[in-house]
């Protein structure tokens, strides 16, 4: 997520741990003298940026449904937890200390069914709850003071690709948390999915499908949720095994519908944020995995012909932009862009009936004058 | 740091990269044009290409982007960057678009959208034009214009960025104006 992050987490990661903390209670705030209440107004700060960025969504029905999973999961605490769903094709999720929960559209998009939402919505509320934040924090300070902490922050908050939306995230994933608390936010998130009625075997699939991906881009890591440790291959033999002990107790997952209708207006955009991150590998995992739902498919096969786009794979990118406008409803840059394939091919004729079509199906396209010069030009 | 460094070593050696553009001294772009700066800009010369603003950079900014040949990314720090989107000198006016927006996303701009894309003389050479709007690193509102045109396989782009609120609309029509001011330069 904050790509520059890595060496600073692991100066924090190394200092010494102190003991940990009974967990927060229900409308538990820190004492007012506290370092904590120090740590939370910093939070405030950060949150305050998240509230107000351009990037939050504020689509009522994704909003509401994710907010029912979080109230679902977090009972009494419900209300200590504000949620805030930022439009950003990665893979994650932060707690911050004061309460605010933050989601990425990217974890949307990927999770196959809400169990698996909300494993990982239950594991940052756990890093919330047990104050994982606050430890690391305080170790942290132990070694390099507190000026030291802050300014470290601070130049944190300047770097990254989400402008000042990061350095607001910075302050919630600058917490890199150790071994023993990921593996403590894994079980605890993990039980506390299962006490919601969620299939707990839910929680490791999760985790497969971001491997998936991390192999297909051939990375030896990501940023994002599951870099930090323990390793993925671990976390899900561990969540495996810890899944059996509890499904017994849990209701069967609910249906992956639920979700999928809720995201299905917003998924095209998410998806376009995808094709623009150019990561076409990891793309098509989830670009295969929704083919196999099979909602939708004309913006599914738009989807992939901009992946061959990317890859420069004009013949492939074609047919697929085939494939979307035989399916409607399909996106009419479909059009648009065969056109343009056609154009560049110096396939005139295909050219001038794509983007005649485009025009048809979308004529006030804001790129409508454009459009007509180019079928001026291939008069 | 770099760049501190950088203009140092270039005063001591005569050659400051600061320029004054003054409204009626037409400044050249990469060999192929020159315009007339309309109003007095502060400009920064790097190879090629120049930066210039009147208020402040992170407030407004003009970028004169020249001569960009295959394969480069819009501007040279971008392709430090993983993944850089990178010019092709085949595309299409729509892929340089997507060319500059994905530049624009990789250095913070985020949501940038694009409207009114149209072609559009570049002096006397048939280009294209378009509107912008994103918000920056800062989550400041910008708004944006610019006109380009793929001559002999490389990009030449004009790209105008502003804050949405008072600093857009305070230069757009100088900005019109410096467009419209295009004079080819005769090649030999």
């Amino acid at each position: 997520m904050v790509r520059r992050l890595p060496a600073l987490l692991l100066v924090l990661a190394a200092c010494g741990n102190p003991a940990p903390l009974p967990d927060l209670a229900p409308g538990q705030r820190p004492a007012p003298d506290s370092e904590e209440a120090g740590l939370w107004m910093q939070a405030d700060g950060a949150e305050e940026l998240i509230r107000t960025s351009a990037l939050r969504i504020q689509d009522p029905a994704l909003v509401d449904y994710v907010q029912g999973i979080v109230d679902r999961l977090a009972g009494p605490r419900a209300k200590d937890l504000r949620l805030y769903i930022l439009r950003a094709p990665e893979f994650n999720a932060f707690a911050f200390p004061n309460g605010a929960l933050v989601v990425l559209s990217g974890l949307i998009l990927r999770a196959e069914n809400e169990a698996q939402l909300a494993f990982v919505l239950s594991h940052e509320i756990t890093h919330y709850q047990r104050r994982h934040s606050v430890l690391v924090y305080l170790s942290a300070r132990s070694k390099s003071g507190f000026a030291a902490f802050f300014q470290a922050v601070a130049n944190v908050a300047r770097v990254g690709e989400l402008g000042a939306v990061v350095g607001a995230l910075a302050v919630g994933g600058v917490f890199r948390f150790n071994r023993e608390q990921e593996r403590d936010a894994d079980e605890g998130g993990l039980d506390g999915m299962a006490r919601a009625g969620y299939d707990a075997r839910e929680a490791a699939k999760i985790c497969e499908v971001c491997l998936h991906e991390t192999e297909a881009q051939g990375e030896k890591d990501r940023a994002g949720f599951f870099s930090s440790h323990p390793a993925t291959r671990e976390r899900i033999e561990t969540l495996t095994a810890r899944a059996a002990t509890v499904a017994a107790a849990s209701a069967p997952a609910p249906a992956s519908g639920r979700l999928g209708n809720v995201l299905l207006p917003l998924r095209l955009g998410f998806l376009k944020d995808e094709v623009r991150r150019q990561e076409p590998a990891s793309l098509q995992i989830l670009l295969d995995r929704l083919f196999r739902e099979g909602v939708q498919v004309g913006e599914l096969h738009f989807i992939q012909g901009e992946v061959y786009r990317v890859r420069r794979d004009a013949d492939r990118a074609i047919a697929a932009y085939r494939d979307a406008v035989s399916h409607p409803p399909a996106p009419a840059e479909s059009h648009q862009m065969l056109g343009i394939l056609y154009l560049k091919k110096g396939d005139k004729d295909n050219a001038r009936t794509s983007f005649t079509r485009y025009l048809e199906v979308h004529p006030r396209a804001e790129d409508a004058e454009m459009v007509k010069a180019y079928l001026k030009q291939l008069e | 740091m770099k760049k501190t460094i950088a203009i140092l070593i270039l005063l001591v050696a005569g050659c400051s990269p600061w320029r004054i553009c003054e409204p009626g001294q037409r400044v050249a772009q990469g060999g192929l044009y020159t315009v007339d700066p309309q109003v007095t800009w502060s400009g920064w010369v790097e190879g090629k290409n120049q930066d210039w603003t009147v208020d402040g950079w992170s407030l407004h900014q003009l970028n004169f982007v020249s001569a960009l040949k295959e394969g480069r990314a819009l501007w040279p720090p971008l392709e430090r960057k993983k993944n850089p989107p990178l010019f092709r000198k085949d595309m299409t006016p729509h892929e340089v678009v997507e060319f500059v927006t994905a530049s624009l996303a990789l250095e913070g701009a985020r949501a940038p959208k694009t409207s009114a894309f149209k072609p559009q003389a570049f002096g006397s050479l048939q280009g294209f034009r378009f509107d912008l709007e994103f918000s920056d690193s800062h989550d400041l509102e910008m708004q944006g214009l610019a006109v380009g045109v793929v001559h002999e396989d490389r990009l030449y782009l004009i790209l105008y960025r502003a804050a949405k609120e008072h600093y857009f609309p305070k230069y757009r029509e100088s900005i019109e104006k410096l467009i419209a001011s295009i004079e080819m330069v005769p090649q030999k």
